[in-house]
């Protein structure tokens, strides 16, 4: 455009030029052709007015003339055209001058002018003739070179101009076609720059309106572009955040099984650290079921939904559903898969719990059940007639009952526990005095292994007495319980700033280590023979790690087999509101 | 160079195949060994009856890497590509047959388990298998430093081994009426070991995939 400008600024100038040049030129040689003419008029009347007369030395005075006169050429011609002098040649071999122009001007009005070639000289002469008063004429000739010559004459003036004033014309278009590409040059950088995702150039002032304008629908269109740009690009990020923030793991296949998107989550769950995407599907997870339910998504649009065990362990529910959309299109076919991997090891750990629980609660609540049916049916039968034994049966019968009542009292404190349900009354509870109440009463079955008990320190707190008893009776009866003889019992309470610490140790069998971390499982028993001999339940720990998470507080346990076991539980002093 | 991106995506497709064989035989090795522990001799059948999956696989991608060689005429880093796939699914392969041979196994083992056989079979298997598994990802993701530290791994397989064999030279010493059944245990953990060396066979593979070199020999 530059160039464009440029080059158009220069031709006019050229154009300029030439016209102005070639018409001053005409000008001028005209100019000078009439001040040549007057020039000779001049004189010619001044030789006329020195004019001696037909009868004197016309050949000396033409002479004279003509010297004085630079070597114009001065002649005298009759009225006749006869030549009576000459300054340059001789009269006699010049032929009649009569037909001359100038000479016939002269005769006729006084003053002649005519400008041809000399046939005499063979040169372009310029004729001017005056009549005398003699009646002769009198005509001066001067070598003139025509229009032409005058403008030869003045054309290095004229080239100099010329050039001068192309050198300024172009100077100054270069700097004028600059000026007005300049602001052209700066909107292409502004829009360079917003190519490249800045939208915020800012242009400078331009001296044009129509640039003006085009700048500012250029701004505006940047606006809006960028406003689009951050809309499309929050969307993105909102999006990727979601994948990449959700607990279930997500995957796109196309109908290649090539992996379109991939959250953490997913890749979490296989264990992939590696960029997968557009990579196939067993970059990512090479398990069989999961390629064959793709497979048949794809193929037959069959949707399954199955468990998977990973390697670390955890259970993952995964669903995989055949999907159609132009975002997966992929050589003409928008089929694609997507996989949801949820987790879902707590759902079916606690539902293998529960299913465990009700096996082994029914498993329990039978075995006393058949004794006491088996014993009654004997006793009704009549068969026992030995009144001992009668007594014995009777008594066993009414064990049973007990330990059947025990469980199921146990069962249903532990699932008031597991619904959260609240005993309302928080009373300020000594647990001081609740351990010494409990080990009064398992004094007798301690005295029977010779078991030293004792009770240490004193603290309390504000909870449910009920729940703090059966907490500190399951844990004392248990010391006791499995207790070797002459053992002993410590129960220690500590009371702290914010908490309380009920610490009860013994010199019992101890737990062995394998089975330190099932112990609070329901039901779940070292030994099974020996603990249903003693009469427990199975769920006394479980029971005491209840009251403790509903409190919030914390149970530990150290134990060394054959050497006693020490139970740890710390409760803070108000309970808190939320229960757990 | 126009035949360069059909020969990367059969490259691709060739990874993609072993990946899907060294998941099969995984999953064999998982099964085997399930049946051993639960002694479900259905699911040991169902191995025995797997493994010939593991065959086709095995033949598809032998096909694979043949026609390869035939039509791209592979040099230098491709052609130990598909060399080393070739030699990499003999292994696998073999891996197949073991589970399968330990599925037999299983069949004939009747009565119950020597006690602490049940724990260091299992082991030994997860151990055998994240090899397996390492071994194909690390020709797969090109990764030296992996193919690496499975092959270190083998000394752990070994020392189970050593571990059961001689739990069972005590057993068979303390005790005449299950030997027979030791002697099965025995096998089914030589099979996990033979496993482990196969693994590290493939490794070796894929270090002269990357180096040129296997075991140190310059071959290509």
């Amino acid at each position: 455009m530059k160039k464009a400008i440029l080059i158009r600024f220069l031709m006019i100038i050229a154009a300029a030029l030439v016209l102005m040049t070639s018409i001053s030129a005409l000008f001028f040689a005209d100019g000078a052709r009439q001040q040549a003419q007057e020039d000779m008029l001049r004189l010619v009347r001044v030789i006329a007015q020195q004019y001696p007369g037909q009868q004197s030395d016309l050949s000396g005075f033409v002479a004279q003339c003509s010297q004085n006169a630079k070597g114009a050429r001065v002649s005298v011609i009759a009225p006749d055209g006869s030549v009576l002098a000459d300054s340059n040649a001789s009269p006699s071999q010049m032929d009649n001058h009569s037909g001359r122009q100038e000479v016939e001007q002269a005769l006729s009005t006084g003053t002649g002018i005519a400008q041809r070639t000399s046939s005499t000289l063979g040169k372009g002469l310029l004729y001017v003739a005056v009549r005398t008063q003699d009646g002769n004429v009198l005509r001066v000739a001067q070598e003139y070179d025509g229009v032409l010559a005058g403008i030869a004459r003045q054309l290095p003036a004229l080239l100099t101009a010329a050039l001068a004033s192309l050198l300024i014309g172009i100077f100054l278009a270069r700097r004028f076609s600059a000026a007005v590409t300049k602001p052209l040059t700066q909107v292409a950088k502004g829009l360079d720059q917003m190519k490249q995702g800045n939208y915020e150039v800012q242009f400078d002032d331009v001296p044009y309106e129509e640039l003006d304008q085009i700048i500012r629908r250029i701004q505006a269109l940047a606006k809006e572009n960028q406003s689009a740009a951050n809309k499309l690009y929050k969307e993105r990020e909102k999006v990727d955040f979601i994948l990449n923030n959700m607990e279930e793991g997500m995957v796109l296949l196309d109908k290649y099984l090539e992996i379109l998107t991939v959250n953490n989550s997913a890749k979490s769950f296989f264990g992939c650290q590696r960029d997968v995407v557009g990579k196939h599907l067993v970059h990512l997870v090479s398990d069989t079921k999961i390629g064959n339910a793709v497979s048949e998504a794809l193929s037959a649009g069959k949707s399954s939904l199955f468990d998977l065990t990973l390697p670390d362990g955890r259970i993952v529910s995964v669903h995989i559903t055949q999907v159609t959309g132009d975002f997966i299109r992929n050589a003409h076919q928008n089929v694609g898969v997507i996989i949801l991997i949820i987790d879902v090891t707590t759902d079916r750990k606690s539902y293998q719990l529960r299913q465990d629980f009700f096996s082994n609660a029914s498993h329990e609540l039978k075995t006393p059940i058949t004794s006491i049916q088996g014993f009654a049916e004997l006793l009704e039968a009549g068969i026992i007639r030995d009144p001992a034994k009668q007594q014995e049966y009777l008594s066993r019968i009414i064990a049973e009952s007990k330990r059947m009542a025990n469980l199921i009292n146990d069962i249903l404190m532990i699932s008031r526990l597991e619904a959260g349900i609240r005993d309302e009354e928080t009373v300020y509870v000594d647990l001081g005095d609740v351990c010494r109440e409990i080990v009064d009463t398992v004094a007798p079955q301690a005295g029977a292994q010779n078991i030293q008990m004792e009770v240490v320190g004193s603290a309390g707190l504000f909870a449910n007495r009920d729940q703090m008893h059966e907490l500190a009776a399951n844990l004392i009866s248990n010391a006791v319980k499995y207790n070797k003889q002459n053992g002993w019992v410590k129960v220690k309470l500590t009371d702290l700033p914010q908490t309380i610490k009920l610490k009860v140790s013994d010199t019992g069998i101890g737990i062995p280590a394998e089975s330190q971390s099932r112990i609070f499982e329901r039901f779940y028993r070292v030994d099974k023979g020996r603990s249903r001999r003693i009469g427990g339940t199975g769920l006394g720990l479980s029971i005491v790690k209840h009251i403790v998470n509903v409190y919030g507080g914390e149970i530990t346990l150290k134990s060394m087999e054959n050497e006693g076991t020490s139970i740890t539980v710390t409760l803070p002093k108000q309970k808190p509101q939320t229960i757990g | 160079m126009g035949a360069r991106p059909s020969f990367d995506t059969e490259l691709e497709q060739l990874n993609v195949d072993l990946i899907k064989m060294g998941a099969l035989v995984e999953e064999a090795i998982e099964n085997s060994i399930a049946a051993f522990k639960t002694q479900d001799e259905e699911a040991a059948k169902s191995v025995i009856r797997d493994d010939r999956a593991v065959d086709d696989i095995e033949k598809s991608i032998e096909a694979r890497c043949l026609s390869l060689l035939l039509r791209q005429q592979p040099v230098a880093r491709d052609l130990r590509a598909i060399s080393t796939a070739l030699k990499m699914i003999t292994d696998m392969e073999r891996i197949g047959d073991n589970a399968a041979d330990i599925a037999e196994l299983v069949l004939r083992i009747q009565g119950e388990h020597i006690y602490t056989m049940v724990e260091h079979i299992p082991n030994m298997a997860s151990k055998a298998v994240s090899m397996v598994h390492d071994s194909i990802a690390s020709y797969v993701q090109n990764d030296l430093e992996l193919a690496h530290k499975t092959i270190a791994k083998d000394d752990e397989v070994d020392a189970l081994f050593n571990r059961v064999k001689g739990e069972l030279i005590t057993f068979l010493k303390s005790s005449d009426e299950n030997s027979d059944r030791a002697i099965d245990f025995l096998m089914i953990a030589k099979y996990l070991e033979r496993i482990a060396d196969h693994a590290v066979n493939i490794c070796e593979w894929v270090e002269f995939y990357k180096t040129g070199e296997h075991k140190h020999t310059r071959i290509l």
